[in-house]
């Protein structure tokens, strides 16, 4: 059943109560198959866009890495490291710069 | 829906999760808010009910799972974290209703696929559903060595769009429109493609569901992954095992 409501305020108490039954009672839905697709395609398209600003402090002579609030969970910091799809850890040091 | 849709309204939903109300005491984000009051005290009993019925899931799954849905109201009331004046907390009614929806048909799912890799003789090892420390394991299901996952289609996108494909293979049910039915598929690792090999036509993601029945390989992060009918992957997985 299509309705004209498109905000959850636009709904009267007992609407809402029957829109939610209505979604309990309803049959399995399964993702068409080509939806399901495309939207794995985005999803790849997106990942493959996607900028992480990592950002690095020197704390008591270590480098500590920070990610923003919003990073995707497939990057996690830990110190010195940085940790990708939970298997790739990347280690950066810092040298001491030489004088000529 | 297009692809674009599906993944914006993946979004929202966990931007919704990261919502909170607010009481006198605390801040509850809506996630939270859903697994302390519906998760926990419900997912046991449910999913043991699921497991020990011998009726067909497809009937008493929705039963059971209706049962649980109808106390997240009272139980959101009781626990003053719903009221019908307040708007975020409609919000928050909706999102326990879809969580739930998720996590009941999500192992509805997956035990069905366990009662049928049983039925067809399939030699697997399935992580233990009853218990929440065994729900939260690694993998769902074990076959030959590699990790498996079973998951609904539009839980498998949430979970793709913000987690990294790290198994050997994950089943899923689609909906193909051209044959007017459900069919559940595998998505391989290239890994375990190689286990049980076979031909494979390489395509785009989008191109996977014209391919289809036939064997499709993808590109897909930084790999491939191989799209198979899931009746072809076990029949494959059993001459293989039954070669062993």
């Amino acid at each position: 059943m299509m309705s004209d409501k498109s905000m959850i305020e636009d709904y009267t108490p007992d609407e809402f109560e029957a829109v939610l039954n209505a979604f309990i009672e309803r049959e399995i839905e399964d993702a068409p198959m080509d939806d399901f697709f495309a939207a794995l395609a985005e999803i790849d398209r997106r990942r493959r866009q996607e900028v992480i600003q990592v950002q690095g402090q020197i704390i008591q002579g270590q480098l500590v890495f920070s990610l923003p609030r919003f990073a995707p969970p497939t990057v996690a910091v830990e110190g010195n490291q940085i940790i990708l799809d939970r298997i790739h850890r990347i280690v950066v040091t810092l040298e001491p710069t030489t004088s000529s | 829906m297009w692809g674009r849709d599906w993944v914006i309204v993946l979004e929202v939903f966990d931007l919704l999760g990261e919502s909170y109300v607010q009481d006198e005491s605390r801040k509850h984000s809506f996630s939270t808010v859903y697994r302390e009051q519906i998760e926990h005290p419900f997912a046991d009993g449910y999913i043991a009910r699921l497991l020990d019925s011998e009726e067909d899931l497809e009937h008493i799954a929705p039963r059971l799972s209706g049962a649980v849905a109808r106390q997240i109201d009272p139980r959101l009331r009781r626990a003053g974290l719903y009221d019908p004046a307040q708007l975020i907390t409609l919000y928050l009614l909706a999102y326990c209703y879809y969580s739930w929806d998720i996590f009941a048909r999500g192992y509805q799912f997956e035990v069905s696929i366990f009662r049928d890799l049983t039925e067809s003789g399939i030699a697997y090892i399935a992580h233990d559903i009853r218990r929440r420390a065994g729900r939260l394991s690694r993998s769902d299901v074990v076959v030959m060595g590699y990790e498996g996952d079973i998951k609904t289609s539009p839980y498998f996108l949430q979970t793709t769009r913000t987690k990294a494909l790290t198994h050997d293979f994950y089943i899923t049910r689609l909906y193909d429109r051209r044959r007017r039915k459900r069919v559940r598929v595998a998505l391989l690792s290239e890994r375990f493609w190689r286990e049980i090999d076979g031909d494979t036509i390489a395509t785009t993601i989008e191109e996977a569901t014209n391919v289809f029945p036939r064997v499709a390989q993808i590109p897909f992060a930084d790999g491939r992954l191989i799209v198979i009918g899931y009746e072809a992957w076990k029949a494959r997985l059993l001459a293989r095992q039954e070669g062993e």
